[in-house]
């Protein structure tokens, strides 16, 4: 009866082990799937992809917003940090930064900003730069992750000035290390 | 051979246990976490770094890339004010007040309905969601939704819901501000009731 009981307190256990496993590494298994489906894994310190709003269409990522245009960059900055540049629109945006477990660290939008233009270097735990300028320096937890840009488009009239400060956007690699 | 029979079990055993584990930790995960507004269910701070692995595994399920606090916080129903499901084969009215004119003063908002999938409903007129900026307020600056899988002649706002299933609204609030945090319980928000086709 003894062996009995404790047999099933190690698989109850064992279980709890599995399931505390299977969730701490499930955002692993989606990220995995966006990935695929975006092509992140091939488009690394670079723009990844523009999006127009949302639409039936839209797979990759649940629940999209088709009040917002993004646009994500995919970043490793292990050996080099990342500059992000772009002009930012009257209209609300924000850009966002994500560590390679999908965890939210910093976000700033155009309140944030001065001058209307974005300047910010990326740098990783191991890749500091020795100098930056007209700058804001992130530092990013991980390695690697992901750079989510949103703009409010509002009552739709300004889509294509939108569209615009999209086509802007620069995420390369700074050399100056 | 008995013996790799009996790891066999033990193992399907221990999946077993963790799969019960996984079922009966949802709702006690949205009972512990979920802050309840009427029909309303939210995450404080759903893409916060200080996030239980709960919140990031419901993250990745139902967005991947969500904000953190102060910049934006989510509300979801999935339920009328009777309390029933919203089903897709029923017509409803979302009525509120606008919420940037409560006490409380939010950048921007959106409404956007959902399928089961968690994905946009199919629709011609592409109308997915109305926002603070393209929605229709009455005199009174209030406003009506009326989601249904057709539209209605009274209602001016209108969101495509799916013929048949279920589905779900998202109200998203940006930059709400530390009250509005505080006070997610109590907040104005809007109400879903279901009204004759």
């Amino acid at each position: 009866m003894k062996s009995y009981l404790k047999k099933s307190l190690v698989l109850i256990l064992f279980g709890f082990i599995l399931h505390i496993l299977f969730i701490s590494y499930f955002h692993v298994g989606m990220l995995w799937v966006f990935d695929r489906e975006t092509g992140a894994n091939d488009s690394v310190n670079t723009v990844l992809l523009h999006t127009d709003t949302a639409t039936s269409d839209t797979r990759g990522l649940k629940r999209p917003s088709s009040d917002v245009m993004y646009s994500i960059c995919t970043y490793d900055v292990k050996y080099k940090p990342l500059i992000i540049t772009t002009p930012i629109p009257d209209s609300y945006w924000s850009i966002s930064f994500y560590s390679k477990n999908t965890d939210n660290y910093v976000t700033l939008n155009d309140l944030d900003i001065e001058n209307k233009y974005l300047k910010v270097y990326l740098v990783g735990i191991n890749s500091q730069p020795k100098k930056v300028s007209n700058g804001t320096v992130v530092v990013s937890p991980s390695d690697t992750g992901y750079i989510l840009i949103r703009m409010f488009v509002g009552n739709g009239e300004n889509l294509q000035q939108l569209k615009d400060f999209q086509e802007s956007l620069s995420c390369i690699e700074y050399n100056d290390i | 051979m008995i013996i790799i029979r009996k790891y066999i079990i033990y193992a399907l055993l221990i999946i077993g246990i963790a799969v019960a584990f996984t079922y009966l930790s949802v709702p006690i995960y949205k009972n512990i976490v979920f802050v309840k507004n009427d029909i309303w269910s939210s995450v404080p701070s759903l893409g916060d770094p200080k996030r239980s692995i709960y919140t990031r595994a419901y993250v990745a399920t139902y967005g991947l890339f969500a904000l953190s606090k102060p910049e934006s916080v989510y509300f979801s129903a999935d339920h009328d004010i009777s309390e029933d499901s919203l089903d897709g084969s029923l017509c409803y009215i979302l009525s509120g007040n606008d919420i940037q004119s409560a006490s409380v003063s939010p950048r921007w908002w959106s409404l956007t309905v959902y399928d089961d999938d968690g994905y946009l409903v199919e629709s011609s007129e592409k109308q997915y969601s109305y926002n603070s900026e393209n929605i229709i307020y009455n005199s009174t600056g209030n406003f009506e939704v009326y989601l249904a899988d057709r539209p209605t002649g009274n209602i001016q706002n209108w969101i495509k819901t799916p013929t048949d299933g279920l589905f779900s609204v998202v109200l998203r609030v940006y930059q709400p501000g530390e009250e509005f945090f505080s006070n997610l319980k109590r907040v104005d928000l809007p109400i879903i009731e279901k009204v004759d086709c």
